[in-house]
């Protein structure tokens, strides 16, 4: 994978220089030295996440256990002015886990604790490490499961969730990160510890967690989260439909849900990426669609089968070529087995390939879809479509070759066209990946200056001298960074 | 749709502090924005005033919503609608009922028909809490106006969307000390979807004269309620015993404690912070609560994040200042 050209503030040679000083510093804070970092080949494990073409080996990594550990680090650093990142799992796809060369990251993967399980509250308190799936897996001889379900569930942190605001497929129905939140242990800069909300709904006045998740990890670091749990359903079933054009399976899509009956999940791909995933998974695709739907429902087997009739007529009734019904746990497992691994199917089919979040109404899907292949066909990029289709959030895989020189500016400005189209279609440019450093650039697309202005405000308010996750969700010049003093970050390609 | 406001008017004391009759309107977010702009010193932000017996009276000029009325946009079949947030609920919902379509929140309504706009900066959910979420949960995106007169936009009109900050639902809860909304988008559901749980004696709890609503976890509210209960009883003098009115309702399956009394002989408030959960006192004497105070105390690390939020919207701390807090 091949990236493109990207500016982060310059290191600051001041605090480079005082490496040495704030390990030593950092090492007694934490009481046990096998808690820091140091060592060149170590630290490399933290110089990237999801976005793996971006690397930068950060100065040093603190692996905190407690609270208090995380508020000491946060404290030391505000006060001798140390750029500092919190790190959950590192599978942001946005860049969001990236370190700067002056970044001290602060480590919670060891704070992966589930503390309390509140059956009759239908809640449960973990430590910011826990993973997304984790969570759902202790409560499920409860009955009870956590909704919100990122792609990289198995791996991600419940702080990150927290961070990204992370959506899923079967957000469709339940809604993502933010609906679930109820509190959060918060630690700011300046080292203190303060709890936000708790078991019980909503906040007595203003909605602070509304602020902080999704705040990409700039306001401050969150420790523990309390989590709304929610009933499983009885059952789930997935019904797999081919569509002889992708503006049929988009038709579709809008007009189940313009009925209302919310179908848990809805995922769309197209024919490359059918045709990657079947290459790379033998799930039994219909290769000779142009498009397919997944569409999951749940319920008691009496409503299942109401809503998979529902569906089965809509699909009829939009042209589909192809149905299949899932009949028990091991096909509706192949079902979604193609899908979930489709990112990576695409992988490798194409040596490269540049991936977009953006959001639209559901209503606009087959005429944004026309147009994205158009933009496509314009540049002379394959684009395999794989995405949320239910809530209208399109992930176009850009695919192209970086060893083909001019490249990667063409990849660049397709893409840039690409969210356009979202934005001018009433939607927006990142709907679950999170803005990170990958669309810092792009949200001038949906905001004014001023606009951006008051969220800069709000940073800081809570961190004057930009040192949480700085060089993100802002243009770069727009946070204060002199224009001299930016650094190009690399274009090297990762085997 | 539980709509008790004939049972439950909120009177001014007559030897309240009088403000001025009627509010200033506006009919356009410009000349709102610019009034804001161009005024010096506080001002006092009001949507349909339908919770004006909530918290601290603000002495200032008054502004009002209620001119900017309108659905700006409608896409029923994206389940979206967006309006001026002077907009009265009931023509929300009268619009939506042509399409088979509801609110996704359905607030407590004290005195009238709140505007949209009040419904959701002071983010109160409804009967169907549980199960469709409060106002902060539909909210996809914002116009307002900040402390500087500025008129900014936040959030979009798609359900998924992380692009920056989450302004919108932070500005949820403010009760327009933040920002003044001046338009709103939220995420509308079919009919078929509410789960009514309108509680059973909420209408005899909002009849009396003083009435707390509290939000606590679900396993403490019948704790909560017979500490409340025999603290009332205790503090009730011999003569008052025998006439004194203490009665409770139970929402959210219990998540939501609604405590209605004659005489507030007991720290509410404390009895939530107890139990992790938050009470707001939505009725009581002018006089009363003018002293007392509505909300919630906070600790004194959620006090400090309010102030950075407070200083962040608006600096000057010319919105609504001290409505909630003294001194926010």
């Amino acid at each position: 994978m091949v990236c493109l050209m990207l500016n982060l503030p310059a290191p600051s040679g001041d605090v480079l220089s005082r490496r040495e000083q704030i390990a030593a510093d950092l090492r007694s804070l934490l009481g046990d030295a096998e808690q820091l970092i140091t060592s060149a080949n170590e630290l490399k494990g933290y110089e990237t996440d999801g976005l793996a073409c971006y690397r930068t080996v950060p100065m040093l990594v603190a692996l905190a256990e407690t609270t208090e550990q995380v508020a000491a680090v946060l404290k030391y650093c505000n006060q001798h002015g140390v750029p500092v990142m919190a790190r959950g799992a590192g599978t942001s796809l946005a860049g969001g886990a990236l370190p700067q060369q002056d970044t001290v990251v602060l480590g919670l993967s060891k704070m992966n604790e589930i503390l309390d399980i509140n059956t009759e509250n239908k809640t449960a308190v973990v430590q910011a490490g826990v993973t997304n799936k984790n969570i759902s897996v202790a409560v499920d001889d409860l009955g009870l499961f956590y909704a919100p379900d990122p792609s990289s569930q198995i791996a991600c942190t419940i702080g990150g969730n927290v961070a990204m605001n992370s959506g899923g497929a079967h957000c469709l129905k339940y809604g993502v990160t933010t609906n679930h939140i109820l509190g959060v242990r918060f630690v700011t800069l300046e080292g203190e510890i303060i709890d936000i909300g708790g078991e019980a709904f909503d906040l007595p006045a203003f909605d602070l967690l509304g602020l902080i998740v999704g705040a990409e990890g700039q306001l401050g670091v969150v420790t523990e989260v309390t989590v709304r749990l929610m009933e499983k359903p009885e059952a789930a079933r997935p019904l797999l439909a081919g569509f002889a054009s992708a503006l049929h399976a988009g038709a579709c899509v809008a007009a189940i849900m313009a009925t209302g009956r919310t179908p848990v999940a809805i995922e769309f791909m197209d024919r490359p990426a059918i045709l990657a995933c079947e290459k790379f998974t033998g799930a039994g695709y219909p290769t000779e669609a142009e498009a397919l739907l997944i569409i999951e429902v749940e319920g008691s087997e009496a409503e299942i089968e109401a809503e998979l009739a529902f569906v089965e007529g809509m699909a009829k009734d939009h042209g589909a070529i192809s149905l299949r019904v899932a009949e028990d746990l091991v096909s509706a497992e192949n079902i979604w087995k193609g899908r979930k691994s489709a990112f990576g199917a695409v992988g490798q089919i194409s040596p490269d390939y540049l991936c977009m979040d953006g959001t639209i109404p559901v209503t606009k899907l087959p005429d944004v879809l026309e147009q994205v292949y158009a933009i496509g066909d314009r540049y002379g990029f394959e684009i395999a479509n794989i995405f949320h289709a239910g809530d209208g959030n399109m992930h176009p895989l850009i695919m192209y070759d970086s060893h083909v020189p001019g490249v990667l500016d063409r990849v660049e400005e397709c893409g840039a066209e690409i969210l356009r189209v979202c934005v001018e279609a009433g939607g927006c440019i990142t709907g679950e990946h999170g803005v990170g450093i990958e669309k810092r650039d792009h949200m001038p697309l949906m905001f004014s200056p001023a606009d951006l202005n008051q969220m800069k405000a709000v940073k800081r308010q809570f961190d004057p001298q930009w040192l949480l996750n700085g060089g993100k969700v802002f243009p770069l010049e727009e946070t204060g960074v002199p224009a001299g003093q930016v650094e190009a970050v690399s274009r090297e390609a990762v085997a | 749709m539980l709509d008790v406001s004939a049972q439950s008017p909120v009177k001014p004391k007559p030897n309240a502090p009088q403000s001025p009759k009627r509010p200033e309107t506006f009919e356009t977010p410009e000349a709102l924005a610019a009034r804001i702009a161009g005024l010096d010193g506080p001002v006092a932000i009001e949507g349909a005033g339908t919770k004006a017996g909530i918290g601290f009276p603000v002495e200032a000029p008054r502004l009002s919503t209620r001119g900017l009325s309108g659905i700006t946009y409608f896409e029923p079949k994206e389940f979206v609608l967006g309006a001026l947030s002077g907009t009265p609920l009931s023509v929300l919902e009268a619009e939506l009922a042509r399409h088979d379509l509801i609110l996704p929140f359905d607030p407590p309504r004290f005195d009238g028909d709140p505007s949209l706009g009040g419904v959701v900066a002071t983010n109160l959910g409804g009967a169907e809490r549980e199960s469709l979420g409060a106002p902060r949960d539909n909210v996809l995106g914002v116009q307002y106006i900040n402390g500087k007169g500025e008129l900014l936009k936040a959030g979009g009109r798609v359900v998924k969307n992380v692009s920056g900050y989450d302004i919108p639902r932070g500005l949820c809860g403010s009760w327009g000390t933040l920002a003044v909304l001046t338009e709103i988008t939220i995420k509308v559901v079919p009919k078929a979807r509410a789960v009514d749980q309108a509680a059973d004696g909420l209408e005899r709890v909002w009849a009396q004269d003083f009435v707390w609503r509290v939000s606590l976890p679900r396993d403490r509210s019948q704790a909560v309620l017979t500490t409340w209960q025999q603290e009332q009883a205790a503090e009730a003098s011999q003569s008052e015993a025998e006439a004194a009115q203490a009665v409770h309702a139970l929402q959210w399956d219990g998540a939501l404690l609604w405590l209605g009394c004659d005489a507030d002989r007991s720290d509410v408030h404390r009895l939530a912070a107890g139990v992790g959960g938050h009470a707001l006192l939505v009725k009581s004497p002018p006089d009363h609560r003018a002293v007392k105070g509505c909300f919630q105390p906070l600790d004194a690390g959620n006090l400090t994040l309010h102030r950075l939020v407070k200083r962040a919207f608006d600096p000057e701390g010319r919105l609504n200042p001290g409505r909630l807090y003294e001194g926010l």
